[in-house]
C-alpha cells in the first residue's frame, strides 16, 4: 500500500510540472546526444497536449508516440538477454524491445491520469512472430474486453480483434500491492512483487538513463 | 588486580563481545535468509500456480482443486484468491500446529512468513489475485538448529580464543612475572638478581634498574658483613694468640651460666704463666709471643672436644679455659697435662726456667667446677684461689678447688616427682614480660616465661626449675605441654598482642617435636588470637642445619615469625639473616655496650638492610638504658623496661 502511494505521489508530483524534469533531460542529452533531448521535448509536448482528453485519445497518442522508437533486442542494446528499461533509457537510446514499449506507455498513461488498476502488462504469444511477446492492455472494467497497445501495431484495438495474440499472463504491480494490503496485521507483505518490476521501480527512482 | 588479570579481562570481554556480535549477526543473517527463503518459495508457488489457474478459464471449482493440490503438497500457512473487487473467492489455511522448538525461542524470534502475490487471469481478463504464505513452523526448526550450531561453535571458539589468549598473555607477560617476583623479593628484603634480561624494552630497563639496585644493596650488606666480622675479631680476639679475650669470656660465659643453658655444669681452668718478664729477657719478646701462641694452640686442642667450650687469654699472662660438661676430675687431669706439656713447650722455645731469678717460674693451673645459675664472679674467685694454691705447689702446679655450694634444695628424684606431677596435672603456665620501645614508650612485644605451682600452691619460677628439668631431660615434655597450652587454650589475655617464646634446642631436637608441631600448627595456627614469635638462639640458627631449615619452612608456612636471641655476632657470615629474616635480634646489653662505633654501624647496616630490629636484653640500670639509647638501641628487655612503662 505504501509502495502504491509512493508511486502515486511520484506521478502526481511530475504532473505538476513536466513529465521529465529539465535537469534529467540535460543529463540524457549529455549521455545520448541532442536528438535524445529533442525526443523528450516532443514527448512532453505530446503529453501536455493530451491533458484533459479521453482515455482512448491518451491510449492512442501515447501508443503512436512510443511506437516511433526503433525495436532492438536487449542483447544488442544492453548486452543482456532480458532487461526492463526505464522510460528515460528507452526514449534516450531510442531503442528497446516489447517490454520497454509497455513500460514507457504504462508510466506515460499513468502520468496522464489513467487509473493504474486498468493497465496490465500482458504476456502473450504472438502467432505472427511465433514467440513470446508483451503488450500493454487497458481494461475499462475488470470484465470488459481489454484494448491492446502493441508496439507492432499503431492502432489501439480490442483484444478480441487480435487473433494473432494469445494471452498467457496479466501483471499489474499496483494491483498486487493494493490487494495484499488487506487484512493488515495478519499478513506480512514482502516488499518484493515481481523481480523485473521491483528492479524497474528502483531504476526509475534512481533516474537511470 | 594484577596487570595480567586486567589485560586478560579486557581482551576476554572484547573477544566475547566480538564473538557474540558475530554470532548475533550470523543468526540474523540466517534468520533473514530463512525468511527470504519462505518468501521465495511462496513467490515461486504464486507465480506457477497463477499460471496454472489461468488455464481454469475462471472455473472456480477447478481453481479450488488446483489450490487444494498445491496446498496439500507443500508447507503453506495460507493460500487464497481474491477477485478484482477484492472479495475472497477461496482460501485454504493450515490449522494451528505444534512448533517443535521451545516456546521462548518462538517468543523472542518472531518469524512472519511474507505473503507473495500474483495476478490470476482467464484469457485476456484478470480475474483476481492469488496470495501465498509459507508455513513458518519448518523455518523455526531450521532456525533453532542454526542457533544451536552457532552456540556450540561460539562456545568452542570462545574457549579456544580464551585458551590461546591465556597462553599468549603468559608468554608476553612472562618478563613481568619475573619483575614482579623481584619486586616482591625486594619488599621482603631478599636480594634476587634476574639473569634473564627481557627483550621488551620497558621490562628490560626495569629489570636492569632493579638488578643494579639489588647489587648495590647487596654490596653494602657484604661490606657491613665484613666490617662486623672484623669488628668482632678486633673486639673479642687477642691479636697475638688469636684466642678470645676477657670481654668475650664475660659475654659468653654469662650465657653458659644462664639457668636454661644446654650444659648445666662444667669446669673452669685458669692458667697463668709466671715469669714473663724474665722470659722476655732470656729469649726475647718475639719468642715469648711464639710460646704463647703455641700454648694457645695447645689450650684450643684441649677445649675442642667440649661443645661450647671457650679458650681465652684473660690478660698478658693468664689464660682461661671454660669446658662445659667437664667433670672436676677431668678438669684436674687436663690441668696436670697442661703443666706437664709446658716443660716441653719451654724447651721447644729455648726457655730455661731454671735460669729464672724468680721464686717460681713457669705454668700453674687452677681448676674449679661450675654450675649454671652460679655467679660468674664467684666462679672466677674460686678459680683464682685454685690458681694461687697451684702456684704454691712444687711438682704439679695444678690445684682443684671443688665446688662446695649446694645447688638444688631438692634431690634429683624429688625434682623428678615434682616436675612429672606438674606435667601430669598440667600445672605449667606462661606469664608475659614486656619488651619496651623506649622511643615510643610502648610495648614492642611480650616475652612468655614458664612457671608452675606444686600441689600445695607453691610457685616455681623458670629460673628455679629449669636446671633440674634439663638435668632430668624433662625439657621436651615441659615445652610440649606449654606449646599445646599456647595453641589449644583460648588465651584471651593475649588477644591482639605480640608474644615471643623461646624454644630450647633440647625440645627442638627431640625426635617427635617436628611432627607434633606440624600437626599442632595445621590444626590450631589459624585460631591463634595473637601474633606469635618463636625465639631461637643465634648459635643454633646460624649453623644452617637441615633440621633448622625444616623448622624455618614450617614456621613460615603457618606465618609464625622467628626471633634470634643470645646474639654475639660470632658467625663468620651474616647471610643467614637474609634467609631467616627474623623479626628481631636480641643480644645482651653488654654486647651492644662493648661495640665500637664502627662495629655498631656495621651491625646496623646488616640488620637494617634485612629489616631486623635490635633488642637489648638484661638491661638493669638507667645508665645502661641511656647508653643504649645513644647507640640507637630503642627496644629493651629487662628490669628497667617495666619501670619505663610505669613512668
Amino acid at each position: 500500500m505504501k509502495k502504491l502511494l509512493l508511486i502515486m505521489i511520484f506521478f502526481l508530483s511530475l504532473q505538476a510540472t513536466v513529465y521529465v524534469n529539465p535537469s534529467l533531460v540535460n543529463k540524457i542529452e549529455k549521455a545520448h546526444g541532442p536528438f535524445a533531448k529533442k525526443r523528450f521535448y516532443y514527448l512532453d509536448k505530446t503529453l501536455m497536449s493530451l491533458q484533459g482528453t479521453t482515455d482512448l485519445s491518451k491510449l492512442t497518442e501515447v501508443n503512436t508516440f512510443y511506437n516511433e522508437v526503433g525495436y532492438q533486442i536487449d542483447q544488442v542494446t544492453y548486452n543482456k538477454s532480458d532487461y526492463w528499461a526505464t522510460p528515460w533509457e528507452f526514449l534516450g537510446r531510442d531503442k528497446g524491445d516489447c517490454e520497454d514499449y509497455v513500460i514507457a506507455k504504462y508510466f506515460a498513461l499513468i502520468y496522464l491520469g489513467i487509473d493504474p488498476k486498468k493497465l496490465y502488462f500482458t504476456y502473450v504469444r504472438s502467432s505472427r512472430f511465433k514467440g513470446a511477446h508483451m503488450v500493454l492492455t487497458y481494461f475499462e472494467t475488470p470484465s470488459s474486453m481489454p484494448l491492446v497497445l502493441d508496439n507492432n501495431n499503431h492502432k489501439v484495438i480490442p483484444a478480441n480483434r487480435r487473433p494473432d495474440l494469445t494471452p498467457i499472463y496479466n501483471f499489474n504491480g499496483a494491483a498486487i500491492v493494493r490487494a495484499s494490503g488487506e487484512k493488515k496485521g495478519k499478513k506480512v507483505k514482502s516488499k518484493k512483487v515481481h523481480k523485473q518490476w521491483d528492479q524497474l521501480l528502483i531504476d526509475i527512482k534512481g533516474n537511470k538513463i | 588486580m594484577t596487570l595480567f588479570k586486567q589485560i586478560a579481562l579486557l581482551i576476554s570481554i572484547f573477544l566475547l563481545i566480538i564473538l557474540t556480535t558475530i554470532m548475533i549477526l550470523n543468526f540474523n543473517t540466517a534468520s533473514k535468509s530463512i525468511q527470504d527463503g519462505l518468501y521465495e518459495d511462496a513467490k515461486n508457488t504464486a507465480s506457477s500456480l497463477s499460471l496454472s489457474l489461468a488455464t481454469a478459464g475462471g472455473d472456480i471449482s477447478i481453481i479450488e482443486t488446483m489450490i487444494n493440490a498445491n496446498f496439500d503438497s507443500g508447507n503453506y500457512q495460507r493460500i487464497s484468491i481474491i477477485d478484482m473487487q477484492e472479495a475472497l473467492l477461496y482460501e485454504r489455511s493450515s490449522e494451528i500446529q505444534e512448533i517443535l522448538v521451545p516456546a521462548w525461542f518462538v517468543s523472542i524470534v518472531p518469524i512472519e512468513a511474507p505473503v507473495a502475490s500474483a495476478n490470476v487471469s482467464a484469457g485476456w481478463n484478470p480475474i483476481g489475485i492469488l496470495n501465498v504464505q509459507s508455513d513458518p513452523a519448518h523455518a523455526y526448526v531450521q532456525l533453532y538448529a542454526t542457533l544451536q550450531n552457532l552456540i556450540v561453535s561460539f562456545v568452542i571458539l570462545a574457549l579456544l580464543a580464551l585458551i590461546i589468549l591465556n597462553v599468549l598473555l603468559h608468554i608476553i607477560l612472562q618478563p613481568l612475572k619475573a619483575v614482579q617476583g623481584q619486586a616482591e623479593a625486594i619488599m621482603k628484603n631478599e636480594f634476587i638478581i634476574l639473569d634473564k634480561i627481557p627483550l621488551t624494552t620497558e621490562f628490560k630497563q626495569v629489570v636492569m634498574g632493579m638488578n643494579k639496585m639489588v647489587q648495590k644493596v647487596q654490596g653494602i650488606f657484604e661490606q657491613a658483613n665484613e666490617a662486623l666480622k672484623r669488628n668482632h675479631d678486633l673486639l673479642y680476639t687477642d691479636n697475638v694468640t688469636k684466642l678470645y679475650n676477657r670481654k668475650y669470656l664475660s659475654l659468653k660465659f654469662s650465657q653458659l651460666l644462664e639457668v636454661d643453658a644446654k650444659h648445666t655444669k662444667g669446669a673452669v681452668l685458669m692458667i697463668a704463666f709466671h715469669g714473663a718478664l724474665e722470659a722476655n729477657k732470656q729469649i726475647g719478646r718475639q719468642k715469648v709471643d711464639a710460646l704463647f701462641i703455641h700454648l694457645a694452640n695447645t689450650l684450643n686442642k684441649y677445649a675442642l672436644p667440649f661443645q661450647d667450650s671457650i679458650a681465652c687469654r684473660a690478660n698478658g699472662t693468664e689464660f682461661i679455659l671454660i669446658l662445659p660438661d667437664c667433670s672436676e676430675e677431668k678438669g684436674l687431669q687436663i690441668a696436670l697435662d697442661i703443666c706437664n706439656k709446658s716443660h716441653k713447650l719451654f724447651d721447644q722455645h729455648e726457655l730455661d726456667i731454671t735460669q729464672c731469678s724468680l721464686e717460681r717460674c713457669g705454668i700453674s693451673v687452677g681448676v674449679t667446677p661450675y654450675q649454671t645459675s652460679q655467679n660468674m664472679g664467684e666462679i672466677f674467685s674460686r678459680a683464682d684461689y685454685a690458681l694461687s694454691q697451684a702456684f704454691l705447689m712444687d711438682t704439679t702446679p695444678a690445684y682443684l678447688h671443688a665446688n662446695l655450694e649446694q645447688l638444688h634444695v631438692f634431690g634429683k628424684e624429688a625434682w623428678r616427682t615434682l616436675l612429672e606431677e606438674a606435667l601430669e596435672h598440667e600445672r605449667f603456665d606462661v606469664a608475659a614480660w614486656v619488651v619496651v620501645d623506649t622511643k615510643e614508650k610502648i610495648v614492642d612485644h611480650n616475652v612468655l616465661t614458664i612457671s608452675f605451682k606444686d600441689k600445695e600452691g607453691e610457685a616455681y619460677p623458670y629460673g628455679k626449675f629449669i636446671a633440674p628439668a634439663i638435668a632430668l631431660s624433662l625439657t621436651p615434655l615441659i615445652y610440649k605441654n606449654i606449646v599445646n597450652k599456647i595453641f589449644k587454650d583460648k588465651n584471651d589475655e593475649f588477644t591482639d598482642g605480640t608474644y615471643a617464646i623461646r624454644l630450647p634446642l633440647e625440645y627442638l631436637s627431640a625426635t617427635t617435636t617436628f611432627l607434633h608441631l606440624s600437626k599442632l600448627f595445621e590444626e590450631y595456627a589459624h585460631t591463634l588470637n595473637f601474633k606469635l614469635i618463636i625465639e631461637l638462639p643465634d648459635s643454633l640458627v646460624s649453623k644452617n642445619s637441615e633440621s633448622m631449615h625444616a623448622y624455618m619452612s614450617l614456621f613460615k608456612k603457618y606465618n609464625i615469625q622467628v626471633g634470634i636471641h643470645q646474639f654475639t655476632g660470632e658467625s663468620t657470615d651474616f647471610n643467614y639473616l637474609k634467609e631467616l629474616k627474623p623479626s628481631f635480634i636480641k643480644a645482651d646489653a653488654t654486647y651492644f655496650l662493648d661495640q665500637t662505633q664502627d662495629g655498631m654501624n656495621a651491625l646496623r647496616i646488616v640488620t637494617e638492610s634485612v629489616d631486623v630490629e635490635l633488642v637489648a636484653t638484661g638491661v638493669r640500670t638507667q645508665e645502661e638504658l641511656e647508653k643504649l639509647t645513644t647507640m640507637g638501641i630503642n627496644i629493651v628487655q629487662g628490669r628497667v623496661a617495666e619501670d619505663l612503662l610505669e613512668d
